[in-house]
This record gives structure tokens, C-alpha cells and sequence, in this order.
């Protein structure tokens, strides 16, 4: 480039135009490439997406679909509500929340955000397990700011999510007032100690690559009872919107939870606060004007990367990343090249194309994850073009047979923690499986017979549940002209639920068993491959 | 770190601590673990772990009710004070530094108090050794790590070993030692998910929840017509390489080896003759009611419950939340010792509370933080019952000996103690005490007293 002005490049010699290098070709994936990458990045792989990041690649499928504009859970519960001509005294409730998930984590064409904002509703954790479980919009919202930041800015992310009216509510920001000593009330330290160990940068120092600092042996906590006290002070003076100093005590007459809190002044703290690496707020400012000082102190945090990286990797693609993994990505969080710290699109790009996740056969075997309960029932419904005699995708109870439902853990820590490692084959090598925290006996027999309800019983043409109009129905007709080839029906499950995972030996298992059965009707024979597929460990372990 | 390994260093544990004799005694002990059979205990026992996740403001639980302390209390309380002329008065056996009372919608555990069915244990929390103020201003090594977080000060009350590398639980770590190692069933029962507390070694809990055991349909192996699905099943669990599958196969495992055990018992069990308030917990205590009757047919001697509930994080709202709470904690202990009663296990079977931690005396407005030590109660038959144990704190003024800050109380009796002393009644030999809990030798006394003798 030619510098015009300020003869800033008086020293450089003069330069050439460096030549554009051609572009090295990138073969385009093959099928089960494309299945087992869209494993990943999505919902799980159906025929239409697979066919679309077989012709044009991964990453341009990546920037196609983070160019997709965001599809919203209130406009669905809006379109909704307005369908059903409720009564006046009616409203929607947490099964129309949930019909929303369901409706677009089947079939939203931006795939790869909501199943980002899944990701990120499992770190910055609400939940409908509170006071304000029955505001159906408020979740949903909530559930929305996710959505709509999943390839935002990480600061912005954490701005909304710090002044959502839901957070506010859920960890006690709302209302939170400065101290009054004389009636011994300091400010509440539950979002500020939160935000902190969960959100952000987590209990102790860590490297880039997500290891742990060490110091005489020791590891290195980020902050102390000071720090939080601090921060505490900082998150002082937010309402619901438009709140004022003469409302400030009327909570259902402030009630709103789609719009971002606005701060009342005159309850927020104007002392001078000392945060993280000794940045200090100064006096008498502004509850936004130490809020931005604050948060930019979060951000800013060297731990940011590889804690809020390392869980991205472990929600996406691998329960035990290595290091150089995790600092690849920390690398792109801290700069996406372009000098911008923070970039979301950018560290979801980098989890999904990193080397490690396209070669998942390294890594000592290891490599991959458990999948989520809730999302094995999901993958079933997208890989066969699930339907339902009322057009709605209705499932009202995923809590009962999977442990786990949108935006409804039990507590802040989600409804598994990012590092649990169960006790037996995992922690005795040193791995972790975070999503077995919720497979106990009683859920994984639950999941299990939930599986097999949707198969042998839950598709298109078993009539008796017909006339149930919110059953979710799987179609197995794309799969039926495949009856007499099994290596061909094999080889299209093998792809379409496996990403072509199926190794030689459970693939001879389920040949012989497939082919003992050719006496039986064609859904018996179809439904009874595919629970058993669903179940199979080769299935549960996204690998 | 393999299970092998972890055996040798819980054992090294105690050889680091004193002689080559408690060396020896520490490899005898080791080999019991690995010989232990059911007939070791010709008794049954069964203690019933109830958590309070989020940590139960415990000081507006034991109150004081005289005048001159009542008034420090509500002087630091504020706004969360509970009113003098709301306190239910209790009598303690035991000298108290002042005379203390029950909020008045805890009545159902004033009358449990006073019949000698339930103790208190005063202001106990995760220590790794005793600590004054100055010490615990000063050296902050002497302070539990991560204190005033939920996750680890729960695993420390669950752990009682917050050194250690691997994670097992105190009641895991029993399992270990004294479960009957041909059952496949085991000691440790949760209805209430996965935890640490019941995590041995070798050990797992299982795990059902309030409404009993799921059966398997596809894979039911009473129904012939699933053989051959369950064949195919099973050798695919058998290809299985990958450690997570692995994992996940083993907890298939455990669940089709223990359905049709446990859901057996369960059927076996009359209906309790009282009636059980409507609430989770209580629905929890009434399946552990009912495993508890139909231990003869599951064959355990010994039995570890875990149950637990949720919303005692007040950060917000407390005066309208706390009552709820409490109450339905109290309603729920009371049915549960009735239908104990009823079915003759009263004095079998030990239920206690533990919880986060305490909270701040000082207010946030309408709510209290995480605060440190705090108070738990202990109910059963062979609990010395209408006392507290413990220290309470001398007084409940900010800035006191007892208050690190913000008053949030320094724990003078430990996790390790308060359970030891339940591992105790349980029957856990002293070795096998020391083993369990690495860091008891360090506080003064490992029996409470709470407990009558076994």
C-alpha cells in the first residue's frame, strides 16, 4: 500500500506490490466430512445440509450462515400467540417457550447461531427455576440477546447479558442499592462474584492455553472477597426500564423485562472502587460510566480467552481439547486478525475449522464429547424430517426424560458443570466428561426409552398415535429404497447420524443383525436399526 | 491418577501424619476394605444427607431471645430481624452462652427439639484447621480455597478434604470401606442425581429419583421379543473403544443390573400411614422411607441417602422466601420422622443438614451473601436430641471475634468433625475414621457427642 500523508514511512524503502499468491484449492469434504462437521455446527447433519457444505466447503458455509439473519423466539411466540386468539385472560406459558426452542433448533435456517446461542445459554445461565419462571417473553428475550450476540462482540455480549432485566432478577443486580451503613446494608454480591467465576475469567489465573498458572505449586486465584465487594459497589443503581428514584421500591409497576435496565442514580455508589489489576473507578461518576470501566476490566482479563474459548470448544466439539487447541483459539479471541479483541463469529470460526476438530481421529483416541441428551432427540427429529399432524413442534416435558430444558437449571452452574470428570475410565486417565453429570442411571434409562418412543412409536406411519396432533413425527420414507441393500442403508445412516464415524466392527454387528430381520416389516426392521443406532455409545459420543 | 494409586495415597495420608504403626495398621485396614462381606454388620443403619444448596441464612434459624442479645441481633439483622414476638423458645439439655429460639414457622421442629428427636450443631463450616480472626485476616492459606463460592464450598462439606486431587466424597469414601463388595447394589443412594458426597473410589452412587426407578421398555430383558435388540446392543456396547462410550456403558451397567432389584423393594413397601406434605423434599424422604423398609431385600445393612433442596441462595426477596423455605424443610423433616416411627426405623436411621455455608448477618437491602460458618440440624432417634452442639458464637455483633467482616461468622467446628461423629454412629472403626477424614487429627475432638453410643 502507498502511504500518501505524514511521511510516516520516510525510513522504509520503497516496495514493491507484493504479488497475490494463488489461492491454495481447498478440496471440498466429502459427504460424511460434511455430516460429522455439521455434527458440530449445527443441530445435527440432515440431507439438505450436507449437500450444501459438500458443494461449497466449510467455511463458506460457515460465513453463509453468520451472514443468516437471526430468527427470534419472541417474534415465534408473537406469530403464535396472535394464531391462537387467546382468550383475554390467557397467555403463553413455558411450553410455548419451549415449542419455540424445538421449532427452531428442527428447522431455523441459522442453524450455526442458535446452536451457539444454546452454547452460550449453558454459560450465561437463567433460568425459568426462579421468580420469574412464567414471563414466557421475558425468557425468550433472554433467550434472544444469545441468539442475536452469538457472533457479536464478546463485551457487548457481556453488557446485555449484565443489564437484561432476567440477569438483573436472576442474580440480583435489579435493585441492587449502594451501602447504607447506618442500617447495615451493603451491596449484593451475587452478580458480582457470579460474573466473575462464571461468565468471564473463572476462580484462577490461567495460561492461554487453559492450564493453570502455577505459583510455588500453587495456583493463582483471580480475585478475592475485596474484589467482589468492589464490583459489588460498581453493579448498584439498576431498575427495570425507566425506573426512577420515586419508583425505584415498585417492582410490578417497573415490571419489564424486554427492555435492557436503566440506572437510577441516586442508588448508585459513587465511591471509588479498586477492580482486577488494580484499575481503579474513580469518584463520583455515573452507574454507566463505572460500568464501563468494570466491565472493560473483565474483558479485558487475559483469562477471558481461554476460559470463555475452552468451554466454546468443549459445548461444540471435544470434552478434552489439548492445550494447543485452546490457545489457537485464545489467540483469535485475544486478536481476529483485523486487531479486535473479542470477536465471536471469529472464535466460533476457529473452534470449528481448527485443525484437531477436522481431524478428530488424533488426540489419543479422546477426542469428542457426549452428546447433550436433549440434543440426540433433536438430531433424530432434523436427520428425518420430523413433522407433526398440527404443524408444531411441541415437546413439554425434555426435563423428565433428558435432565435438561432450554434456559431451566437447577442453579447458576448449569444443569452440568465444564469439568466434571466422572469417577472410573474418565478420571482415571485424566478426561473429563461433563455431560455425564446428568446421564445417571435413572436419566440415561429415561433418555433411552425416550429414543425408543420416537422411533418405534413416533413416526409418520404408526396409526395409533396419529391422532395425537402435537406427537413430533420422524419420516423414514427417504430411507425405505434402501431396504434390501443393507451397505448402502448402512452406509447413508453411517453418514447421516455418525458424520461416518461407524467403524468396520459395529458396522458388521449391525449387518448381521439387519439381515436376520429381513422376515419382519419393513418399520419394524427400520425403527428397530435406528434406536439401536440412537443408543449405541458410537452414536452418544459425538466423535 | 488411577483408582490404584488413589487407594496408596489415601492411605499415604495417614502414614505422612504420624508412625510406622499407623502404617501398619493403615495397610491392615486396606486389606479389610478389599475382604469386606455383608456380614459385617448384624444391625441395620442408615444416614440420610439432606442439602440445602445455596446456603441456609442459619442465623435466623437459632435466634437469640433474651432482650440484650435479641437486640444485637436486630441491631445487625435490620430490616431481616425476625420479630421478637415471632420466636418459638427451645430449652437445650446444654448450657448456652444465651437463651435461643426457633422462627415461628419452624413449629413442627420446636416440638421434634423438644421430644428429643433433633439437635442442633452450631456455627460449623469448611475449616482446614481452627482459626481465629487474626490468623484468618492474616494468612489466607489457612482459609479454605475458593471460600464464599457455591461449588466448592459444597464440595468441601461433601469431600471433607479439600486437598485432595481426585474428587470422593466422605460418604463415597465409607462405601469403600465398609459396603459389601458382592452387592451390586450400592451403599449409596441418591434420589437426587449425581454428587460428590457419595463418589468413592471404587464406589458409585446410584441413582433413582423421587418417583422410584425407570424400567427400561426397548431394552426391558423380561420381555423376550427384546433379546435380540438387546444382544445387538450389547455387543455394540462391547466395540465400544472410546473411554467417554466407555463411561456411558458402565452406567447402562449399573442401571440394568439394579432395576429390577430396586423396583422390587419399592413395590414391596406399604404406603406410609401418614401423610406427606406436597412439596419435592418430602417426596424425596418418602422413597427414602421406602428403601429404607425394603433394606432386608435389597441386603444392605448400611444405607447412605442423599436428598437436597434448592433456593436458599437469598440474595433477594428473603423475608417472603426464607419462611417458605424453612417451613418446608420443617414440614417435610417432621412427616419424615412420623412415617419413621410408624415403620419402627426411627432410631435407625440419622437424617442431617448441611448447606453452602452460612450468610452475612449484614443486609443487602432484602437479601444476605455467602457468608462462612453456620448452623445444622440433626434428627433421628439415636440423636442426643433437645441440645445444641457446638459453640455458638459469643455474640452477633458486627466487628466481634466471630465476624471476619461484613459478618460473616468464622466456623468454630469443622465439616470433618460433624461427620466423623455421624461415620462414628455408623460404625466406621477409629482407623477407618482417619482414613475417611484425612484432616480430622487436626481439630481437638472427633465425637460431637450429638450421637448416643452405638
Amino acid at each position: 500500500m502507498l502511504t500518501a500523508c505524514g511521511g510516516e514511512s520516510a525510513d522504509s524503502a520503497p516496495t514493491q506490490p507484493v504479488p497475490t499468491p494463488e489461492p491454495i484449492p481447498i478440496p471440498l469434504p466429502s459427504n460424511n466430512e460434511s455430516a460429522r462437521f455439521l455434527n458440530t455446527a449445527s443441530f445435527g447433519a440432515t440431507l439438505n445440509s450436507i449437500k450444501n457444505v459438500s458443494n461449497i466447503g466449510f467455511e463458506d458455509w460457515l460465513d453463509e450462515q453468520i451472514a443468516l439473519p437471526a430468527s427470534s423466539h419472541v417474534a415465534y411466540l408473537q406469530t403464535l400467540e396472535s394464531n391462537l386468539n387467546l382468550a383475554e385472560d390467557e397467555k403463553l406459558h413455558r411450553k410455548e417457550r419451549l415449542e419455540a426452542w424445538f421449532t427452531h433448533a428442527i428447522t431455523a435456517p441459522d442453524q450455526l447461531r442458535q446452536r451457539v446461542a444454546f452454547a452460550l445459554s449453558e454459560i450465561f445461565v437463567v433460568s425459568d427455576q426462579s421468580t420469574f419462571g412464567d414471563d414466557t417473553y421475558g425468557l425468550a428475550n433472554y433467550y434472544d440477546l444469545l441468539v442475536n450476540n452469538a457472533f457479536g462482540n464478546y463485551r457487548d455480549l457481556l453488557e446485555q447479558v449484565t443489564l437484561s432485566p432476567i440477569m438483573g432478577m436472576y442474580l440480583s443486580v435489579l435493585g441492587n442499592e449502594k451501602p447504607n451503613e447506618e442500617a447495615n446494608i451493603r451491596p449484593d454480591e451475587n452478580y458480582a462474584r457470579e460474573v466473575m467465576q462464571l461468565f468471564s475469567i473463572g476462580l484462577v489465573e490461567l495460561n492461554n492455553d487453559g492450564s493453570e498458572k502455577r505459583q510455588n505449586g500453587q495456583s493463582i486465584p483471580t480475585y478475592n472477597q475485596e474484589t467482589i465487594k468492589a464490583f459489588a459497589h460498581v453493579y448498584t443503581g439498576w431498575n427495570f426500564n425507566s425506573a426512577t428514584t420515586d419508583t425505584w421500591w415498585q417492582f410490578y409497576r417497573n415490571y419489564n423485562t424486554m427492555l435492557p435496565m436503566t440506572a437510577v442514580e441516586a442508588f448508585h455508589d459513587t465511591s471509588e472502587k479498586r477492580l482486577l489489576n488494580n484499575v481503579v473507578v474513580p469518584e463520583n461518576q455515573t452507574a454507566t460510566q463505572d460500568l464501563d470501566i468494570a466491565l472493560d476490566n473483565l474483558f479485558n482479563h487475559p483469562n477471558v480467552a481461554p476460559f470463555i474459548g475452552k468451554q466454546l470448544i468443549k459445548k461444540l466439539v471435544t470434552s478434552n481439547p489439548s492445550p494447543a487447541y485452546v490457545a489457537r483459539v485464545s489467540t483469535i479471541f485475544n486478536n481476529n486478525g483485523q486487531g479486535i479483541r473479542g470477536d465471536l463469529g471469529a472464535v466460533i470460526k476457529a473452534i470449528l475449522l481448527d485443525q484437531e476438530a477436522m481431524d478428530g481421529t488424533s488426540s489419543n483416541g479422546n477426542f469428542g464429547k457426549v452428546r447433550e441428551p436433549i440434543l440426540r432427540a433433536v438430531h433424530l427429529w432434523r436427520a428425518f424430517a420430523a413433522s407433526s399432524p398440527n404443524d408444531r413442534f411441541q415437546f413439554n416435558w425434555p426435563d423428565y426424560a433428558f435432565a435438561q430444558a432450554p434456559l431451566s437449571a437447577h442453579h447458576v452452574f448449569n444443569f452440568f458443570s465444564p469439568d466434571y470428570a466422572p469417577p472410573g475410565i474418565v478420571s482415571d486417565n485424566n478426561l473429563i466428561a461433563p455431560e455425564l453429570e446428568i446421564v445417571t442411571e435413572n436419566f440415561l434409562t429415561r433418555t433411552s426409552n425416550f429414543l425408543a418412543y420416537s422411533t418405534f412409536w413416533g413416526h409418520t406411519e404408526y396409526e395409533d398415535e396419529r391422532d395425537d396432533e402435537n406427537r413430533i413425527l420422524i419420516d423414514m420414507s427417504s430411507l425405505k429404497p434402501m431396504i434390501d441393500d443393507t451397505d448402502k442403508l448402512l452406509t447413508h445412516l453411517n453418514m447421516l447420524l455418525l458424520g461416518g464415524t461407524m467403524n468396520t466392527q459395529m458396522q458388521e454387528i449391525l449387518t448381521e443383525a439387519f439381515n436376520k430381520t429381513s422376515d419382519q416389516a419393513v418399520n419394524d426392521r427400520l425403527t428397530n436399526l435406528l434406536f439401536v443406532i440412537m443408543i449405541s455409545p458410537q452414536y452418544t459420543i459425538q466423535r | 491418577m488411577n483408582r490404584r494409586n488413589f487407594v496408596k495415597s489415601l492411605l499415604g495420608s495417614s502414614i505422612g501424619m504420624s508412625s510406622a504403626g499407623a502404617a501398619l495398621s493403615s495397610m491392615t485396614l486396606m486389606n479389610s476394605a478389599l475382604a469386606q462381606t455383608s456380614n459385617r454388620f448384624n444391625d441395620y443403619k442408615a444416614l440420610v444427607c439432606v442439602f440445602l444448596h445455596g446456603g441456609n441464612d442459619s442465623f435466623n434459624m437459632l435466634i437469640p431471645s433474651d432482650n440484650i442479645e435479641y437486640q444485637s441481633y436486630q441491631t445487625v439483622r435490620q430490616n431481616l430481624a425476625i420479630a421478637q414476638s415471632d420466636l418459638l423458645n427451645i430449652t437445650p439439655s446444654s448450657a448456652t452462652p444465651y437463651n435461643l429460639a426457633l422462627p415461628n414457622f419452624m413449629t413442627p421442629m420446636q416440638q421434634l427439639f423438644n421430644q428429643g428427636n433433633l439437635a442442633f450443631l452450631a456455627n460449623t463450616g469448611p475449616l482446614l484447621q481452627p482459626v481465629t480472626k487474626s490468623q484468618a485476616q492474616q494468612y489466607e492459606n489457612l482459609l479454605p480455597p475458593q471460600l464464599f463460592s457455591h461449588n466448592d464450598q459444597q464440595k468441601h462439606w461433601q469431600t471433607s478434604w479439600p486437598e485432595q486431587t481426585t474428587l470422593t466424597g466422605w460418604a463415597g469414601r465409607m462405601a469403600d470401606l465398609i459396603m459389601d463388595t458382592q452387592n451390586p447394589l450400592s451403599m449409596n443412594l441418591s434420589i437426587t442425581g449425581t454428587n460428590i458426597l457419595q463418589t468413592g473410589i471404587n464406589s458409585l452412587p446410584y441413582s433413582l429419583d423421587a418417583s422410584g426407578v425407570e424400567t427400561f421398555s426397548a431394552l426391558d430383558p423380561n420381555k423376550s421379543w427384546n433379546n435380540d435388540r438387546i444382544n445387538v446392543f450389547t455387543q455394540l456396547m462391547a466395540a465400544e473403544k472410546h473411554k467417554l462410550g466407555q463411561a456411558h456403558n458402565a452406567i447402562y451397567n449399573r442401571a440394568q443390573s439394579n432395576i429390577d432389584i430396586v423396583a422390587n423393594a419399592i413395590n414391596s413397601v406399604s404406603d406410609p400411614l401418614i401423610t406427606y406434605p406436597e412439596n419435592h423434599l418430602a417426596n424425596q424422604l418418602k422413597m427414602v422411607a421406602t428403601l429404607a423398609s425394603s433394606q432386608q431385600l435389597l441386603s444392605q445393612p448400611r444405607q447412605v441417602f442423599f436428598v437436597s433442596m434448592g433456593g436458599f441462595d437469598t440474595h433477594d426477596n428473603q423475608n417472603s422466601d426464607q419462611p417458605i423455605l424453612l417451613q418446608t424443610l420443617s414440614d417435610a423433616l417432621f412427616a419424615f420422622n412420623a412415617d419413621l416411627q410408624a415403620r419402627g426405623l426411627a432410631n435407625n436411621i440419622t437424617s442431617f443438614t448441611m448447606s453452602d455455608f452460612g450468610r452475612t448477618l449484614t443486609s443487602n437491602g432484602d437479601g444476605t451473601d455467602h457468608g462462612w460458618g453456620g448452623h445444622q440440624i440433626i434428627m433421628g432417634g439415636a440423636v442426643k436430641g433437645g441440645d445444641i452442639y457446638g459453640t455458638m458464637p459469643e455474640d452477633l455483633t458486627l466487628n466481634s471475634a466471630d465476624d471476619l467482616g461484613d459478618g460473616r461468622i468464622i466456623p468454630t467446628t469443622s465439616v470433618d468433625q460433624y461427620a466423623a461423629t455421624l461415620a462414628k454412629w455408623f460404625g466406621l472403626s477409629i482407623n477407618e475414621i482417619n482414613a475417611v477424614f484425612p484432616n480430622l487429627s487436626r481439630f481437638n475432638t472427633s465425637d460431637l457427642g450429638f450421637m448416643m453410643p452405638s
